[in-house]
């Protein structure tokens, strides 16, 4: 899904002064093109006429924050998710067409009731160490993640497995009553606590990954080390020196296709926004991570750099979350809430204020996942905003309350925040007081939120992977009540709950849709932009995107290849 | 003088008692804990579990003498934010990389401040002493982290002859960006002193006396002069040498150095208790000892002094 950008193939000859400039324009004509040379083009990078590179340089220069550890039942992050991912296999994984694509199972099936998974693995796969890949491995690993002792952020995961949540919240002892089984070596038996229409989606997170037990006994948390470590992808961890390099080669003991990339070398460094670029104009790597508001405008007017950015969406949405039940906060107001959202330019904000790193967001739930609507609801304007508000009882903004807008310190929600408070104060003559909080400031007073009121705040939700079941339920559902909007909606929540179930797709989609509609009409939270990544990749690397959502960047490294300079 | 080593040694000890308390108090009292996650937050469930592994639902006063009981026993325990490593671990691997990075920058300090002070003081009001102290003046003026970024634009970015960062040891060419922009600073706070110092000592009577002679000026200024004008650089060198080896956040960022500067601010957003408490403890010790050698160097620098 590249974008601003895409040269020809033989754009490369011409810069290496292989071919003239007149020879690339005659090329460049004869396949009919109007686009014009050197300026932002066509679409996907095609696996071109440039010849691959040989093995010895099949090899991507990557940035990175140091990884906290390989270990799939803790890991929770960027850093660690997309090289975890690269170095165990889930048994399943989901295409970009949402198709579920078998991995380490060679196939699966579900009970009629839709509580019964049997997941059947491929016969021969072997861990980086030589043990052969057995049902086993998945069960123990899948147990380790609930037990309490591991204390895992992600246990909640495997809630839809029967016992799970029992057995990690201490009721019980007996890891033997979590209703997973390795039936054989070759067959894991899953069952469920009510159906779950969403669990394969779960099942291609990297919590569902396995685990090699013999190595986790033996060296205990060290066991993450380069050296410890044995993994059953594609790629085996090589070497970790910890916050300067870490490199991952194609492991020789896969059972699947061997990649065409031999090495990835991760550069570690706690800031890889700041210095990823720069790093990247030194050709020290051969990717940047995402390209900041501030350089954006420079690398966009930069001949070379211009020619090099990539766009990928990114599942997820920044809002304006706010407590409805808050009797102090004019916000409890739906008029209120709805007012804002109209008078909110949301075109303005993603393409000026933050320079068209990401996108606008006229609805919640974004591109890509079940729910999606692709025309809000509500609609009308600044109009209809100035009298939506009169009707709340603040014609003109008068008598208009403070309002405290809070964020967690972060560029992009600094200069959102800003733009919100002028936008409202030119449309709708009311004042928003702004602060701005360090991040763990910030969570600790999101976290006494739950009970404690307050006004409005800006965060961010992306997905782990793309299913409703990741959007309307966990964060909307009034039981969950993820964000602590305190926002309740009878139909809204017995929608999403017969949705979650839901084994029929267009259903399915048609009850998520009519939720989505409720949500976007009383706005508990006001969507301000879809999240998006655009970084700058070197013209000889082929093949590289990332996925809009984490639990899709299985295979991210497998698909690159390294075409010769 | 040995009597006088343990003195200071023994007195070093309610000094460093004081820093673990001030220390504890505030990394508790700031508000946010190591598991206060927003973007995930975690279960209540989740937490309670973490806390009771980590004695955090205890008192505050046991945890206290928990993790004393525990620092004097040599264990600084677990990273809470990087579960896989233990706080030594993490000390062991990036300080060595601050103090050679600072020593390093130490040596930039000298080679380049020495002479600007001692031309400053010798050319006293000629275009050479506006010059050095431009120089000087320039120096503390602009921040190191600032340096740091446009070394990397001028020598990286735009004239390719350096890497833009990382580290590899102090022979290593990448070493380079990062040295400067910390010594940059160290380098000018010598020159001033140097220059004030070598003046004082210029207008002595010995000087006069040694000149009288028919002394070079050459040697009278490097022999006699210097050597008096460096007891002053050696106090204020202990501290500059303390405040170099511990790291600057800022540079070691810019120019993606693994040392311990960076790693002190990355525990205190993560709000890392151990890691800080242990990062405060080590920053006391290296300003406590660098205060003792300097003491002791004065014995060796000036005659006058003795201890008893």
């Amino acid at each position: 899904m590249s974008d601003t950008s895409m040269r020809f193939p033989w754009d490369s000859y011409y810069r290496r002064g292989s071919i003239s400039r007149r020879q690339l324009l005659k090329l460049t004509a004869l396949l009919g093109s109007t686009a014009a040379v050197g300026s932002a083009v066509v679409a996907e990078p095609q696996p071109a006429a440039a010849a691959l590179a040989p093995p010895a340089k099949q090899v991507l220069r990557y940035p990175n924050f140091e990884p906290l550890h390989f270990d799939p039942a803790t890991m929770e992050s960027r850093p660690e998710i997309l090289v975890g991912m690269a170095l165990f296999d889930p048994l399943l994984t989901f295409d970009d067409a949402g198709r579920a694509v078998p991995v380490a199972a060679r196939s699966w099936s579900v009970s009629k009731d839709g509580l019964a998974y049997t997941f059947h693995l491929r016969p021969g796969m072997q861990w980086s160490d030589g043990h052969p890949v057995t049902a086993m491995d998945y069960e123990y690993a899948w147990k380790r993640v609930v037990d309490p002792d591991t204390a895992s952020d992600y246990a909640s995961a495997f809630y839809p497995i029967k016992g799970a949540l029992e057995f990690n919240k201490g009721k019980t002892k007996d890891r033997n009553t979590v209703a997973v089984k390795a039936t054989d070596s070759l067959t894991l038996r899953v069952e469920l606590a009510e159906p779950a229409a969403y669990f394969l989606r779960l099942v291609s997170t990297w919590n569902y990954m396995p685990v090699p037990r013999w190595q986790v006994e033996k060296y205990g948390k060290k066991w993450v080390e380069a050296g410890n470590h044995v993994g059953n992808g594609m790629f085996m961890l090589q070497k970790w020196e910890h916050d300067r390099e870490l490199v991952i080669v194609a492991n020789p003991r896969y059972w699947g296709p061997k990649p065409t990339l031999q090495r990835v070398v991760f550069t570690l460094t706690d800031d890889p926004f700041r210095t990823s670029l720069p790093a990247f104009e030194n050709n020290e790597l051969d990717v940047t991570d995402q390209i900041q508001p501030g350089d954006i405008d420079r690398v966009r007017k930069d001949p070379t750099l211009s020619k090099q950015l990539h766009k990928f969406r990114w599942s997820g949405t920044a809002m304006m979350f706010c407590d409805t039940t808050n009797p102090q906060s004019p916000l409890s107001k739906v008029k209120v809430r709805q007012a804002l959202y109209l008078a909110m330019d949301h075109n303005k904000i993603a393409n000026e204020v933050l320079r068209g790193i990401y996108d606008p967001a006229p609805t919640i739930t974004p591109p890509g996942t079940i729910g999606y609507l692709s025309a809000p609801p509500l609609t009308g304007g600044v109009d209809r905003a100035r009298q939506l508000l009169a009707e709340a009882g603040y014609p003109d903004g008068r008598g208009f309350p403070e309002v405290r807008l809070a964020w967690p310190k972060l560029v992009t929600y600094d200069l959102v925040a800003q733009a919100l408070q002028q936008m409202w104060r030119d449309t709708l003559k009311i004042n928003i007081t702004l602060q701005r909080m360090e991040r763990k400031e910030f969570n600790a007073a999101f976290n006494s939120w739950a009970k404690q009121p307050y006004s409005a705040y800006i965060d961010r939700w992306g997905s782990d992977y793309e299913d409703p079941a990741n959007w309307a339920n966990i964060l909307f559902d009034s039981d969950q009540d993820f964000f602590h909007t305190k926002w309740r909606n009878a139909r809204f929540d017995s929608l999403v709950r017969k949705g979650s179930g839901e084994a029929d797709p267009a259903k399915r989609k048609q009850m998520y849709e009519s939720a989505e509609k409720i949500l976007n009409t009383e706005l508990p939270a006001i969507p301000i932009y879809h999240l998006g990544v655009i970084i700058a990749v070197k013209p000889w690397v082929e093949g590289f995107r990332l996925p809009p959502a984490a639990a899709a960047w299985y295979g991210t490294f497998g698909r690159v290849k390294i075409v010769e300079r | 003088m040995g009597a006088y080593l343990v003195r200071r040694l023994l007195l070093a000890i309610p000094t460093m008692a004081t820093v673990y308390t001030v220390a504890f108090l505030l990394v508790h009292a700031t508000p946010g804990g190591p598991w206060d996650n927003a973007e995930k937050p975690l279960a209540p469930q989740v937490i309670e579990n973490l806390r009771v592994k980590y004695h955090l639902n205890e008192p505050l006063w046991a945890q206290y003498i928990l993790y004393l009981r525990d620092a004097v026993h040599g264990s600084l325990g677990p990273s809470y934010v990087n579960t896989a490593r233990d706080v030594s671990e993490i000390i062991a691997d990036f300080f060595p990389v601050s103090i050679q990075l600072g020593l390093v920058a130490m040596a930039f300090a000298v080679v380049l401040g020495i002479p600007l002070g001692t031309l400053a003081a010798v050319y006293r009001n000629t275009p050479v002493d506006y010059l050095s102290m431009g120089i000087v003046v320039t120096g503390i003026s602009i921040p190191n982290y600032v340096v740091a970024t446009i070394l990397v634009t001028v020598l990286a970015v735009v004239l390719h002859w350096l890497p833009t960062g990382g580290w590899g040891g102090v022979l290593d060419v990448r070493v380079i960006i990062p040295a400067v922009a910390i010594g940059l600073r160290p380098a000018t706070t010598l020159a001033r002193y140097l220059r004030a110092s070598l003046l004082e000592v210029l207008g002595q009577d010995y000087i006069r006396t040694a000149r009288a002679k028919g002394l070079a000026r050459r040697a009278v200024i490097l022999r006699h002069a210097l050597r008096n004008a460096l007891i002053p650089i050696a106090t204020v060198s202990g501290i500059l040498v303390a405040d170099v080896v511990t790291g600057s956040f800022f540079v070691e960022t810019v120019t993606r150095v693994p040392g311990i500067g960076r790693y002190f601010v990355t525990a205190t957003t993560g709000r890392d208790y151990p890691v800080l408490l242990a990062l405060a403890l080590l920053f006391s010790v290296v300003i406590i000892t660098m205060n003792i050698v300097v003491d002791l160097s004065y014995a060796v620098l000036d005659p006058q002094v003795r201890y008893g």
